[in-house]
């Protein structure tokens, strides 16, 4: 099974940290909405991974061309379902020059080859800034939905998504729980990343991200077992294929002691912002519960 | 065989010394009469937890195979009569990581824990005998050349494996290994390479008379009675045991087996078998000092021991190629 989302998320990550902060805020309202006034696209075409899934919310399958492969084979059944109603693509130029779509939907980091080609070929290309965070989903859906002609779809998706976090809001556990994110490698996520405000709504401090606003902070297992957290999250695709990390995760003191003190969260969902982040969190609030609640009767 | 104390005795203390230092090197400070209780208690507190559980085995492995790279580079200079004979050079560690690349990523490891040691040296044992076979007889030019090619084959087999390998973050990750590094290791792995490191250690201490008759010259060897064949045997499986078994836990490290010898020469003279155990002590010393150094020089993310030995280590190389190119003919 393909994984390959995880590794162009950690390197999307690391593209994003050498880009200045300026440099990948969104095109300008004036852009999006000159982008708007052509008559709406009726063949778009995906070649980046989270932005698959914003087209896919956003239009019906009759108007999508194609979207990456990494959705066709996406471990979220839900998104590999959605896939499978349109065409395929690998993110290569000669794909779109085979597909002629009207519109082509990219992110600002991945396949820049691709993306410097289709701008000197004159095919008309929108580029969707990684969201980090709720309030980046919010303005990324609303403006894909102006670039798209489906304003009304994209209020409709974010209203949802504001009423699942407002309930999950107004339920807060009584206690934070201290979470680390760990995947054995010496990396976790820190403030600047998605998981951590999926985290904080769900109820969780990310008590690794401490004061930085860095996408992945370096933390190590001596780091861990002084931190006592209440939980470890393991990402699940680093559980699911053998891999160095899968013998790491296994250090004898972490089995020790962490045995009946993990969850693992589908990464998968937290790599890329989308309106159906407010979901994860809501799952990851379930498993949370469960864990703290096995922690309290073993008490 | 001789042994020269002072020397012996004197890398030892050097060695107790730093074992004790490593213990107190981390991202969390624990006093000085901490670490010394958490050596003989595994309790759950902390600390012990820490000196007990993460330094301890990885100070342990740091000596083990901090020797066992220092016996192999004595051993292979010794026998190849050749200054920059070593493990890493020669391709044995490109050949060791192979096998243990093979067992983590094609899901061996996880039906039976030594399926990464045994590949490992079966991966070390394959490639020296290569570099053997090719360079042998052709001087030290020769030699090395077949090592830097054993190495680049190793590397490119490396490459298609984890093209080939079922879990993608493996590229990511083999990258991060392959630079090796004694970060987080447990009791479970000196368990596992102990018994390689000491066994293939004993073979290659044994070599060491017929390494001095061969000293002499090839023929003057056979006529001193040394089974050439079989002292070319021995070293390449003691080699390919210790080596092998250590570099499937650690990642490749690399010139801890070039330095080692040549730093104790000094004092020892040239005759292999007065080298070979100052040799193994001065490879802990220099491993377990390189990885108390991983841990304090702090440029962000933990320096990765095998980085960290390459960067010491290759000046060094450079210097021994133009006294190489000086003496030349």
């Amino acid at each position: 099974m393909f994984n390959l989302w995880r590794v162009i998320g950690s390197v999307t990550a690391l593209f994003v940290l050498a880009v200045p902060q300026s440099a990948q805020s969104a095109q300008s309202q004036a852009q999006i909405k000159a982008q708007a006034q052509v008559a709406p696209p009726q063949r778009v075409m995906s070649l980046n991974m989270c932005t698959d899934q914003l087209l896919l919310d956003l239009l019906p399958p009759s108007q999508i061309t194609s979207v990456t492969f990494l959705s066709h084979s996406s471990p979220n059944a839900a998104l590999a379902a959605q896939a499978a109603q349109v065409g395929i693509n690998y993110g290569t130029a000669e794909e779109v020059l085979a597909q002629n779509p009207d519109l082509i939907i990219s992110g600002d980091a991945s396949t820049p080859t691709t993306r410097a080609m289709l701008a000197r070929t004159g095919y008309r290309l929108y580029e969707v800034a990684s969201s980090d965070n709720f309030d980046e989903i919010r303005q990324t859906t609303r403006e894909l939905g102006i670039v798209l002609g489906e304003e009304k779809r994209a209020q409709e998706l974010i209203v949802r998504m504001d009423a699942t976090l407002n309930e999950l809001m107004h339920s807060m556990p009584e206690r934070q729980i201290r979470v680390v994110a760990w995947d054995g490698g010496g990396f976790v996520p820190g403030r600047g990343l998605l998981f951590n405000d999926i985290l904080n709504v769900a109820g969780g401090i990310n008590i690794a991200a401490a004061d930085s606003n860095d996408y992945l902070v370096d933390f190590d297992l001596e780091e861990l077992l002084r931190a006592r957290p209440d939980l470890i999250a393991y990402a699940s695709a680093t559980l699911d294929a053998p891999a160095l990390t899968t013998q790491l995760l296994q250090h004898p003191v972490v089995r020790r002691l962490y045995e009946d003190r993990q969850i693992t969260y589908p990464d998968n969902l937290y790599i890329c912002g989308s309106p159906q982040s407010a979901d994860a969190a809501k799952d990851l609030r379930a498993a949370m519960l469960e864990a703290v609640a096995v922690m309290g009767r073993m008490r | 065989m001789r042994t020269n104390i002072p020397l012996n005795a004197s890398l030892l203390v050097l060695l107790a010394a730093l074992f004790f230092f490593s213990l107190l090197a981390g991202r969390v400070w624990i006093p000085p009469s901490d670490a010394l209780n958490g050596l003989f208690a595994s309790g759950s507190d902390l600390s012990e937890i820490i000196i007990f559980e993460l330094r301890l085995p990885r100070a342990v492995l740091a000596v083990l195979i901090g020797a066992s790279l220092g016996t192999a580079g004595a051993v292979l200079q010794g026998l190849t009569r050749n200054p920059l004979a070593e493990p890493f050079l020669l391709g044995v560690s490109a050949g060791a990581s192979l096998g243990a690349v093979i067992a983590i990523y094609f899901g061996l490891a996880a039906v039976f824990s030594a399926a990464t040691p045994l590949l490992g040296i079966a991966g070390a044992f394959v490639a020296t005998s290569i570099t053997f076979a090719l360079g042998w007889g052709g001087g030290t030019l020769a030699l090395i050349l077949a090592g830097a090619a054993v190495s680049g084959l190793g590397g490119a087999l490396i490459a298609l494996s984890l093209n080939l390998a079922p879990n993608a973050n493996a590229a990511y990750e083999i990258m991060n290994w392959l630079m090796g590094s004694l970060a987080d290791r447990s009791w479970d792995h000196v368990f596992l390479v102990l018994p390689f490191v000491v066994i293939g250690g004993a073979i290659l201490i044994t070599t060491g008379r017929a390494l001095d008759a061969l000293s002499l010259g090839e023929a003057q060897a056979q006529s001193l009675g040394v089974d050439l064949l079989h002292l070319r045997l021995l070293v390449l499986f003691g080699t390919a045991t210790a080596v092998g078994a250590a570099t499937s836990v650690t990642g490749v490290i690399g010139f801890i087996g070039l330095v080692a010898p040549h730093l104790i020469r000094p004092w020892t003279g040239h005759q292999p078998s007065r080298v070979i155990i100052p040799a193994a002590l001065a490879g802990a010393v220099l491993l377990l000092g390189a990885d108390i150094a991983t841990r304090i020089i702090r440029l962000g993310p933990e320096l990765k021991l095998g980085v960290f030995t390459s960067l010491i280590g290759t000046p060094f190389f450079f210097w021994h190629v133009f006294k190489l190119r000086k003496t030349a003919p």
